[in-house]
């Protein structure tokens, strides 16, 4: 995905509450590309209302929350980006 | 109650074929304590916990830490608030009903009408001795003693699934207690920095209302998951993350890429 958007797109993956050391060892024995972040006091779900897990949130490039999706559809999140990308409301 | 305490002692009395059964003094501990629980008008208590989560595959355990408070009153007043790595949960009873309050989803959930509906009330031992008279007495309970803790006893429970070391003073003041870690459930160790039992209260004190403007969630249950969420159109919360390599990242530090944020967690 990263590589078909390039730098005009940012992908995190937000780790909810497993602490910095775990999520940095599993991250590297799985070897996944994406880059991943930590929330010691749980302030970024907590400011995005998040209580669930696969929630996934598209923000546009002026800042403004375009997109939620609770559970995991690859093809409604891909959409939503491109939509962002676009310029769509 | 009298009959499922004495039968076991009677039992045990049989078994050693005593002419006059000793009494069990692990027992007659475990009474005095519930007896002043029993009487308490109020448990009015703090605390904190610690929490060790196995690591799968012979990875490093997960530790997580939280608080408690706890004001509650009987028939039904009070509040109990949890805090757990940024997430807090909120119970209360307004003299009628228990409710689970969602202060983030501005909502809240009917849970019943006894105090013991609330979770920890219902597991944790005094609790449920102090909020139910018709609480059984624990099946098994032995007295231990840790020299780091001098002038305390440790009541030690043992059900199926579950071991429980509850950590009482000569005042029957609950200091600490000590889930034993099993394939169901991890360790937890719970210090008590607050444990007040008074036997008169004004109920006034204890009296909790729901927050203004809050919604009633209709399902009974849980939360509804997506009624929290931030809505599509708002301003995205400038919330702090930090990377791997410790750096700091805004969401406002990103302006100009659109963002796709994944929400994950192991356990």
């Amino acid at each position: 995905m990263q590589a078909k958007w390039g730098s005009r797109v940012a992908i995190y993956c937000v780790n909810v509450n497993d602490g910095a050391d775990l999520v940095r060892k599993w991250w590297k024995e799985q070897g996944f590309p994406m880059p991943v972040v930590v929330q010691p006091q749980g302030q970024v779900s907590r400011a995005f209302g998040v209580h669930t897990l696969a929630t996934n949130c598209v923000v546009g490039p002026d800042g403004v929350v375009r997109y939620y999706s609770v559970g995991y559809d690859e093809a409604a999140i891909l959409r939503a980006v491109e939509q962002s990308l676009a310029g769509a409301p | 109650m009298i009959i499922t305490v004495i039968a076991p002692l009677l039992l045990q009395a049989a078994a050693r074929q005593d002419p006059a059964p000793a009494a069990d003094p692990a027992r007659a501990r475990y009474e005095a304590a519930a007896a002043q629980w029993r009487k308490a008008a109020a448990v009015d208590t703090a605390f904190q916990f610690h929490m060790e989560i196995p690591g799968e595959d012979g990875a490093e355990p997960q530790k997580l830490e939280g608080s408690f408070e706890l004001r509650l009153a009987r028939p039904l007043h009070g509040t109990l608030k949890m805090e757990q790595q940024g997430m807090s949960m909120s119970y209360l009873a307004d003299g009628q009903k228990v409710y689970m309050v969602d202060v983030d989803a501005k909502s809240y959930t009917e849970v019943g009408d006894k105090l013991t509906d609330v979770p920890f009330v219902q597991d944790f031992i005094p609790l449920r001795v102090w909020s139910d008279p018709e609480a059984t007495a624990p099946e098994s309970v032995e007295l231990v003693q840790d020299a780091a803790r001098p002038g305390v006893d440790g009541l030690k429970f043992q059900a199926e699934d579950k071991t429980e070391i509850l950590w009482v003073d000569e005042r029957n003041d609950v200091v600490a207690a000590t889930w034993v870690g099993s394939e169901e459930r991890p360790a937890i160790e719970f210090s008590f920095s607050r444990w007040s039992t008074p036997e008169k209260v004004d109920l006034a004190d204890f009296a909790a209302k729901l927050p203004e403007g809050y919604t009633v969630m209709e399902d009974g249950g849980g939360f509804d998951m997506e009624a929290s969420l931030l809505a599509v159109g708002s301003a995205a919360p400038d919330a702090r993350m930090t990377g791997m390599d410790g750096q700091a990242l805004t969401i406002a530090g990103l302006r100009g890429k659109t963002v796709l944020l994944n929400f994950w967690f192991r356990h």
